[in-house]
Formats: C-alpha cells, sequence, structure tokens
C-alpha cells in the first residue's frame, strides 16, 4: 500500500481522508514525525474524547467552589450539666426585659395598696373596738366571749402580717407603683416609731420599778 | 429585768440569723432589695407566729413567745418570700433554713436566763445540750452550704437533725415527765411529715422561676 493511500483524520475538521490534502477543509497532510504520517482513528476517537471532555470539566467544578463555604455555628455550653448540679433554677436567664407599667398595672397595684392599709390600720382597730364593746356588754367567762376573743385576737396579730406581704408584693411585682413606695416607707416608719416607743416603754417601766423598790415599797 | 434580757437575747438570735442569712445570700449572688424584703418580713413573721401560737394555745390567756411557733414563721417567712421574689430560689431557701439551728441556739441562752426549758441529762442541764446540739447542727449545714454545689442539701441536712434532735431531746425536758409522748413531739412529728411531703413531692410542686436578673 502506498502512503497515499493511508487514511487520515484532519485535525482542524476531523474529515478522514486518503489524499494529500483534506477534502472537506483543503488543510495539507500533517507530517507524521512517527514515521506513519497520520493520526490514526485511536487517536482521532482519543481526540474528540477530549474535546468531548472539555464540556462537562465546567460543569464538573466541585461545588463547594462555587457555594459559599458553611459557617459553623458555635454551640452554646449545653444547660444540662448546670440542671445535675442542681443550678437549675440559678443558671443565667436571658436578661429579663422591663414590662412597662401599663393602667391596668397601675389599678392593680393601687388596689393591692388599699387592702393592705385596711389589713393593716382599719382592721385591727376595728378587731380592738369589738373586744372592748364584748367586755362591755357580754359576760366574759362565756363561750362566746372566749371564741371571738381568740378570733379576733389572731385577726389582729396576723393581718398586719399580710399587709406587710402584699405591700412586698406590689413592691416586686410592680416596682414603678408610687402608691407602692409610699406605702413601704410608710410601714418602716411606723415599725421604727413602734420599737422605739416599746424601748421607750419598758425603760420607762423599768426605772419606775426600780424607784419604787429603793423607795422601799 | 429577767424578762428584759430574755427578749434581748430572743431579738439578737433573730438579728443573728439574719445577718448569718443574708451574708451567705450575698456570696450566692441574691439581689440587695430580695435579701431586705426577706429579713423584713421573715423578722415580722417569727415574732408574730411565735407570740399567736402561745396566745392561741393558752386560750387566749397567756402571752409569750414559743420556739415552735418561730420556726413556723421562719418557715412561712422564707417560702413566701422565695416564691415572690423569684431570685436564686434555691440560695434563699438554704441561707435561711440553715440559719435557723443558729438562732435556736442563742434562744437557748434565753432559756438559761429566763429558767425555761429545764431538765437534765447525765447531769448536764438540757438547756445546754441544746445550746451546742443546734449550734453543732449550724456549723455541719454551714459547711455543707459552703462546700456543695447544691445548697438543698445542707438545707435537708439541717432540717432533718433539727428535727431528731428537738425529738429526742424534749424526752429529758422537765415538761415531758409522765408522758410517753409530749405535744411538741406531736407537733414536731407532724411538721416533719409536712417537710418529707414536700420533699417527695418535689417534683409536682410548681416551683418559682429562676429569675436572675444579674
Amino acid at each position: 500500500m502506498e502512503e497515499s493511500d493511508k487514511k487520515w483524520v484532519c485535525r482542524s475538521c476531523g474529515m478522514e481522508n486518503s489524499s494529500n490534502f483534506c477534502c472537506n477543509c483543503g488543510a495539507a497532510k500533517e507530517q507524521d514525525t512517527t514515521g506513519s504520517g497520520v493520526l490514526s482513528a485511536a487517536e482521532a476517537s482519543l481526540n474528540e474524547a477530549g474535546a468531548a471532555e472539555q464540556e462537562p470539566a465546567i460543569s464538573a467544578v466541585p461545588l463547594e467552589t462555587i457555594r459559599p463555604p458553611r459557617t459553623e455555628t458555635v454551640k452554646q455550653p449545653p444547660v444540662a450539666a448546670e440542671m445535675a448540679s442542681g443550678h437549675a433554677y440559678s443558671a443565667p436567664a436571658s436578661r429579663k426585659v422591663e414590662r412597662p407599667f401599663e393602667p391596668e398595672d397601675q389599678k392593680a397595684a393601687n388596689i393591692l395598696c388599699i387592702v393592705s392599709l385596711i389589713l393593716m390600720f382599719i382592721l385591727p382597730f376595728i378587731c380592738s373596738i369589738i373586744v372592748v364593746l364584748m367586755m362591755e356588754y357580754l359576760p366574759e367567762d362565756s363561750t362566746i366571749t372566749q371564741v371571738a376573743w381568740l378570733i379576733l385576737g389572731g385577726i389582729t396579730t396576723f393581718s398586719p402580717l399580710l399587709s406587710l406581704g402584699m405591700m412586698i408584693y406590689v413592691r416586686v411585682k410592680y416596682p414603678k407603683s408610687t402608691f407602692g413606695k409610699v406605702l413601704m416607707w410608710l410601714y418602716i416608719a411606723f415599725v421604727v416609731i413602734a420599737v422605739i416607743a416599746i424601748i421607750v416603754v419598758c425603760a420607762a417601766c423599768a426605772y419606775e420599778i426600780k424607784r419604787c423598790t429603793d423607795a422601799g415599797w | 429585768m429577767g424578762f428584759n434580757l430574755y427578749g434581748a437575747i430572743i431579738l439578737v438570735s433573730i438579728i443573728a440569723g439574719t445577718v448569718a442569712a443574708n451574708v451567705l445570700g450575698l456570696r450566692c449572688g441574691i439581689k440587695r432589695r430580695t435579701l431586705f424584703y426577706t429579713a423584713f418580713f421573715i423578722f415580722f413573721s417569727i415574732v408574730i407566729f411565735a407570740v399567736t401560737f402561745v396566745f392561741l394555745g393558752s386560750g387566749g390567756k397567756n402571752i409569750g413567745v414559743s420556739g415552735l411557733g418561730g420556726v413556723f414563721g421562719l418557715m412561712i417567712g422564707i417560702i413566701f418570700s422565695v416564691y415572690v421574689h423569684e431570685d436564686h430560689p434555691r440560695e434563699l431557701f438554704a441561707s435561711w433554713v440553715i440559719s435557723a439551728p443558729l438562732m435556736y441556739s442563742i434562744a437557748k441562752v434565753a432559756c438559761m436566763t429566763a429558767g425555761c426549758c429545764s431538765g437534765e441529762l447525765f447531769g448536764i442541764s438540757v438547756r445546754i445540750i441544746d445550746c451546742i446540739s443546734y449550734m453543732l447542727i449550724y456549723i455541719a449545714s454551714l459547711t455543707l452550704f459552703i462546700r456543695e454545689d447544691n445548697k438543698m442539701r445542707s438545707a435537708y441536712t439541717a432540717m432533718i437533725l433539727s428535727f431528731v434532735a428537738r425529738f429526742v431531746l424534749d424526752f429529758f425536758r422537765d415538761s415531758h415527765s409522765g408522758r410517753v409522748i409530749s405535744s411538741e413531739q406531736i407537733m414536731i412529728l407532724v411538721a416533719g411529715g409536712i417537710a418529707m411531703s414536700a420533699y417527695i413531692l418535689r417534683k409536682r410542686i410548681p416551683l418559682p422561676k429562676s429569675a436572675d436578673n444579674g
């Protein structure tokens, strides 16, 4: 077989030829440095595969290079460990947002303060009046008198404590209530005056007793 | 003067317990406002319940001070404060509960001056044994409070040891003679039963929210 009869594939258009020039585009037959002078069909198919690979190569770019890198979120320390140590109710929570002091809150605070004032001053006063009237008009030994004495005595001692509790509740739950603040200072002043009065009375009684005993009575 | 000294020592015992509880509370990060209102309320709660117990128990005929009434008032005050303030509730509860044995120990000194709560155990006055026992209970509970993260353990220890000591030592008081079990021991059993029930049912009891306002 003569060299000119060997088939060759044109590099420019891929046409299979057997002459010295491409019958499609007219490109000259390339001189084969390896000695065969032509691109074999296998080499042509490899060239075609290489050309085909170039197209999907663009789409084969890993997504990591296109997508933005995934950012890792920093996890908060687990609460379970703190709960296990018994600090469930002491673990710092998010900072409490202060509620606005609305008219409904003010109304509720005012009602609680009024009830507290009634329990502190008015109810014990009423109980004392009833006791005086009872002792005036009812026999001391009667069962009604004794039961009433116990009930009124209990109310007189517990109602100031309830009153203090209500005042503290108003100061904690409705700290912006002016009535609550005034009530707090009123009760503190009342307690201070009461303590001073008790000390003065005890000291006066002790002084008078000592004076009497020294005088020989 | 005997009455005045008794009253003064009782007052000192309440103040000492208040100071001790507040020092522990400050150390745990409880707000000063919470400590002030708690101390204010508990002081009056102790005094009022202590006086009212004697008043009601005597049918309205006597006025005095009862240790059990004071403890009852203390518990009422602590529970109220824990639920109202919602500020480190466990630490607030435990700091006051473990201060109770300290208050009771100092109050026994008042009993020595007044001559009440008399009795003997192996030739030693029950009042002295009471005073030393409750001081030891306080020291043990305080040590647990400081060393342990779970402050409630110190509160449980103080309560259990106090109940047991009070119940056992009551057998050696003069007021117990001629009786199998005294009325005060019955009250201790009732109080212990309530405390035990509260412990068993603690998961069902609605606890205050932890409102740590920083």
